[in-house]
Parts: structure tokens; C-alpha cells; sequence
């Protein structure tokens, strides 16, 4: 969402074509762009509190103060305090611990489910694009009508097939987003196509495979790169969402949206249960969003199905 | 004339679509649907008469063509928990829905539309600066997590509002908005600030349009220029996006009426899913999917109506 222009490339006047297509100084590709997240504050706390949900969700384990299901009724109820720092659920179970716990579910599911999600997704806007005709309009209209549900009810409905639990939860959350990955790998195909070194490596005679694989995915690798950090955000919510119904995550293993729903009957004595799981999904989210943002930004994508910021 | 024929035929195709997905929910259910839907209250009895009632006991084929012509005349099948047709219980449940999903929708247009074209104009200044970070937020935000907070504050601690329930408009509309304005802000908020960054981005882009300098340089007050010549311009791509988060409300409002024990469709559907109601859950899936074609359709004439530059485009 930038819209101040680059002042390095108007302050230039004398350059030549060659060099206004490739810069000649400056590192290029993967390296230019760590460089630009690294150079916005906003990117590196992004970064930060990614790495920190990933660090908490591999060793919670190791990291959180109490056991999770341990069931201390003497000490339940406790607001936040030196001994609990989030204080203790009707259980007298550690908010802090179990907030750290549920974050490797949250990973879990949100990582696979946009793998899914992705893999699928990619593959069928790949061949839709890439081959067009029936083909095209037979993948094409099948995601509009994926599309044609609301996410929360298309998740809900695939976890009432398949029976709540995580594993239907991960797979219900990959499916919903299939649609959006191929929509953006469909239109970015077709933008490149047809550009010279597609049809340059068709007539080395390169099959279709070939071309697709070695020269259009990678050149429409940024749209879809944006696109997977808006979708874990996303992902996380639904999990949440879903968990907090009571169709994702089951008890006693613990999750942020499990916790969330179990604090409504303590709305009155014990505000903590219901702050502190929130914001983890929260901050989770956000740092997802502004990197994908700033993604955007730094791999200059203009695609009309990812510029929602928001909706699939 | 010719788009509008050819974005009907879409949509008539999507809806086909819809109908078979939403006839599938009950047949991809490892089992049988009927027995787990009864639980642990099996009586074979009720289950030979629901079997035969939903026609589980046909040919697929004849089966789906058989849903179909009845939903077309408004049959939905009976619950299989309750008893009763579904679409009573459907349109029992719609007012609630309708009237929240309403009061979301003006809520976030109020806010988004005023703070996206102030945020344009004072591009990069403390209130552009803020309104952002505000909208970051709020698409980050849970909205059942809102909705909590909201009850955190406003009921549980200063004692406002009513944490949960619903009254209909039309029994007392006071103690109906009373109940309303919290919900109503949390299905609006993430709405809303989806819609600000678009209304922002749509006026920013304009502003730097030829038509605008022309405006300038004419002399004409500030006023006129950002009013007449800007914000008229800057709206019209900002209709679909409104479209499109008018269904996402849709979606949101499922998990905001759990959340606040509002009787709607969506709280319809969560009891559907948890108590395995098949059903029930395929005439609310087809409802509120049928609802969400409807206003993605009239969102799409509209806009080809007010640009006529989508018509001559084609279809994509």
C-alpha cells in the first residue's frame, strides 16, 4: 500500500534501457528483499513475534512454568500475580503455560492447512492458466463455488462431514483456502504466459511440464509468496474460531479459541482467562498480516485478488 | 445487456455448484448420517420413518433431483432433532440474522467511509498515521475476541449493556438496540476496517487524477473538488469490495451470535454441526450460500452500471 514513489529512481535522470530493467548495483532477489524487511522496524518485529510463536511452539514444553493439566484447585481462580503471571483457570491451571502449549497446535494447524491449501491451490491455478479452455473453466467455476460459501460455514460444514477434531479442523481450513491460492496462481499464469521467455523455452522445445515448473512458477513466485502470509494469518483465525466452537481442538489438549470459550462462564471473576489467550491469536495474527504487507511492498505486487488485505 | 446474461448464466452455474456440494454434505458422512445424527436416542422406528422422509433410501441421482425440486418450492426436509421442517426453523431464525447483519454493515460504512477519505487527504500525517494502524488492527482482531471484550467491559464491569441475548425490533426497539450495539460493532469492525484501507487507497489513487487537477487549477473550492470530483469517482471501485464484506458479515456473524446468544442463523448452524442435524445444517448452508450469490450478483450489475467500462471488458 505504499504510494510514495522510490526517490532513488527519479532522482536519476541519465540511465540507459538496460539499466532501468536490471539495477546495476545493489543485491538482487532473495538478498534485496531480507534487506528491505530488515531495514522497516515494523518487518522485524513482525519477524520477531513469528519467530517467538515458532520458538514457543517447538520447546513449550521445556519453556512453560507448570504442567499443563495440572489440577491445583486450591489455587483456582487466581488473577495474574507473581507465582501465575496470567493468572490460573477454574481448575487452578496455569493460563501462562497453557497460552505457551496451545501455540504448537495453532502452528501445527495453520502451517499444514496452508500447505494443503497451497500445494492444491498452486496446481490447479497452474494448470488452469497455464492451458486454458475447458480446462480453465471446469477448475475455475469448481472455486467459485468453494467461494460461494462464507469460510467459517465452509470449515463448519466439512468438520460436520468428517467429525470435530484437529485432523478435520486442518484439513476443513486447507479447503476453504484453496480457492484464493488459485485465483492468484491463475491470473498471475496468464500475465506471464505469453512473455517472451516462455515462448522462447517452447520453442527450445521445452514441454508443457517444463515451462511451467522452470519458467512460469518462478517468476510468479512473489503473488503467491504475499499470498501464504495473508492465508496463515487467516488460518490461525479459523483454527481459533473453530476451536472456540468446540469443533477443532478437543480437551484436555489445550488451544487459544478451547480456552477462550471455556472462560465465558467466568466472565465475571476472572477477566484474565478471556485477555490473555485473545491476544496471543492476536499478536500471532497481526505479525502475520504486517509481514504480508510489507511483502507486498517489497516484491512489488499488484495482483487484484491479494491487494484485499483482508477477505480470501 | 450481454454481461448481465452472461454474469446470470455464471451464476446460475455457481448455484448448481452449491447445490451439489450442499447435497453431498449429508451423503460424504462416513456411516450412516441418520444413525449418527440420532445418537445415543436410536429408536428404529423414528429412524425408518427419517430414512424414508429424507429418502436416504434412493438412488443417489434421483435423490439430489428430488432435494432440488423440493428446495425450489421451499421444502427443506425435517430436522432431524426436532421434527420440524426446516424451513420454519430457517425463517424463524432470519430477522435475528438479518437485522444484526444490517446493523454491521451501516456501522462499518459509517466508520470506513469518513475515515478513509480523511486518512487520503492528510496522506502521511498523524491522522493518516493513526487511522491505519487502527484498521491494521481491526483486521487482525478476533472477532469473537471483540465481542468477549466488549461483554468485558460493558457488561461485566461498568454494567451497560446486557452481555447477551436478543429482543425483537418490533416487541421494544430500545431494549433491541440496546442488545444489538455490541454485537453489531463486533461483526462491523473487521468490515470496517478492510473497507477503510480500500476507501483510502480508492481516494488516494483518484486524487492524483488529471480530472482532479483540472478541478484545482479551476479554481473551485477545496470542498467541491474533494466532494464532487474525487470522492464520487474513488466510490465506484469501493462497491465491490463492500460486496464482498457484506458476505464476509455473513460469514462473521455465525461465530458473533454464538458469542452473544443471539437466536440467528448462525447460531442455528452451530447447534446443527454440534448436534450432527443434517438437515438442518444443508438448508442453512444453502440458504445463507444462496443469499451470499444474490449479493455478490446484484453488487457486480451494480458496479457494471455505474462503470460501463466493465461491460465492454468482458467477463472477467
Amino acid at each position: 500500500m505504499s504510494t510514495h514513489p522510490n526517490p532513488d529512481v527519479t532522482a536519476e535522470p541519465e540511465r540507459t534501457a538496460y539499466e532501468h530493467v536490471v539495477p546495476a548495483e545493489g543485491p538482487r532477489g532473495w538478498r534485496r528483499v531480507a534487506t528491505e524487511l530488515l531495514r522497516r522496524p515494523v518487518g522485524v518485529a513482525s519477524i520477531l513475534v513469528l519467530l517467538g510463536v515458532i520458538v514457543l511452539a517447538l520447546f513449550g514444553d521445556w519453556l512453560a512454568p507448570y504442567e499443563i493439566n495440572d489440577i491445583n484447585i486450591a489455587d483456582r481462580l487466581q488473577s495474574p500475580n507473581a507465582q501465575y503471571w496470567f493468572g490460573t483457570d477454574e481448575l487452578g491451571r496455569d493460563i501462562l503455560s497453557r497460552v505457551i502449549a496451545s501455540s504448537a497446535v495453532s502452528v501445527r494447524v495453520s502451517v499444514i492447512a496452508v500447505s494443503i491449501a497451497l500445494v492444491v491451490g498452486v496446481t490447479m491455478g497452474l494448470l488452469a492458466g497455464f492451458f486454458g479452455g475447458w480446462l480453465d473453466s471446469v477448475i475455475m467455476r469448481s472455486q467459485d463455488v468453494l467461494f460461494a460459501f462464507p469460510e467459517i460455514l465452509l470449515a463448519m460444514a466439512i468438520v460436520a462431514i468428517l467429525g470435530p477434531g484437529v485432523t478435520t479442523a486442518t484439513i476443513a481450513i486447507g479447503v476453504v483456502y484453496i480457492p484464493v491460492f488459485a485465483r492468484v496462481t491463475r491470473a498471475s499464469t496468464l500475465s506471464v504466459r505469453t512473455e517472451t521467455y516462455v515462448r522462447a523455452s517452447k520453442s527450445l522445445g521445452a514441454g508443457p511440464w517444463r515451462q511451467m515448473t522452470s519458467h512460469v512458477l518462478p517468476n510468479i513466485s512473489a503473488p503467491i509468496i504475499v499470498q501464504t502470509s495473508l492465508s496463515l494469518s487467516f488460518a490461525i483465525l479459523s483454527e481459533a474460531s473453530l476451536s472456540f466452537l468446540g469443533l477443532g481442538v478437543q480437551p484436555p489438549e489445550p488451544s487459544w479459541g478451547r480456552m477462550l470459550f471455556d472462560s465465558r462462564a467466568f466472565f465475571q471473576d476472572a477477566w484474565w482467562m478471556s485477555v490473555f489467550p485473545g491476544l496471543a491469536v492476536f499478536l500471532t495474527v497481526l505479525a502475520c498480516n504486517l509481514l504480508g504487507d510489507i511483502l507486498r511492498d517489497v516484491l512489488d505486487v499488484r495482483s487484484a485478488a491479494t491487494a484485499g488485505g483482508g477477505t480470501r | 445487456m450481454a454481461y448481465v446474461l452472461h454474469r446470470l448464466f455464471q451464476s446460475v452455474v455457481v448455484l448448481f455448484g452449491v447445490t451439489v456440494v450442499v447435497f453431498l454434505i449429508v451423503h460424504l458422512v462416513p456411516g450412516d448420517p441418520i444413525r449418527i445424527g440420532m445418537g445415543t436416542r436410536f429408536d428404529p422406528e423414528v429412524y425408518e420413518a427419517l430414512r424414508r422422509a429424507s429418502g436416504l433410501d434412493r438412488p443417489p441421482l434421483e435423490q439430489y433431483l428430488t432435494y432440488v425440486g423440493k428446495a425450489v418450492t421451499g421444502d427443506l426436509g425435517v430436522s432431524f432433532r426436532s421434527g420440524q421442517p426446516v424451513t420454519h426453523l430457517l425463517t424463524a431464525r432470519l430477522p435475528a440474522t438479518v437485522s444484526l447483519a444490517l446493523v454491521g454493515i451501516v456501522i462499518a460504512l459509517l466508520v470506513s467511509f469518513p475515515l478513509g477519505i480523511i486518512s487520503a487527504v492528510r496522506n502521511g500525517g498523524a491522522v493518516d498515521s493513526v487511522v491505519r494502524a487502527i484498521s491494521q488492527l481491526g483486521v487482525s482482531l478476533p472477532n469473537f475476541w471483540l465481542g468477549m471484550l466488549l461483554i468485558l467491559l460493558f457488561s461485566s464491569t461498568l454494567g451497560w449493556l446486557p452481555p447477551s441475548g436478543y429482543t425483537p425490533i418490533t416487541e421494544d426497539p430500545l431494549e433491541w438496540g440496546k442488545r444489538v450495539i455490541m454485537p453489531g460493532i463486533t461483526v462491523g469492525a473487521v468490515a470496517g476496517s478492510i473497507l477503510t484501507r480500500y476507501v483510502r487507497s480508492s481516494v488516494l489513487e483518484t486524487l492524483s487524477m488529471d480530472h482532479v487537477r483540472t478541478a484545482n487549477s479551476k479554481g473551485l473550492p477545496a470542498r467541491t473538488v474533494l466532494m464532487r470530483h474525487v470522492v464520487r469517482n474513488a466510490l465506484v471501485p469501493v462497491i465491490t469490495v463492500t460486496g464482498t464484506q457484506i458476505a464476509a458479515i455473513l460469514g462473521g456473524v455465525i461465530v458473533v451470535e454464538v458469542v452473544f446468544a443471539w437466536p440467528g442463523l448462525g447460531l442455528l448452524v452451530y447447534d446443527a454441526v454440534r448436534a450432527r442435524d443434517y438437515p438442518l445444517l444443508q438448508g442453512a448452508v444453502l440458504l445463507i450460500a444462496v443469499v451470499f450469490l444474490l449479493v455478490n450478483l446484484i453488487v457486480d450489475l451494480l458496479y457494471a452500471k455505474v462503470d460501463p467500462r466493465i461491460q465492454l471488458g468482458g467477463g472477467e
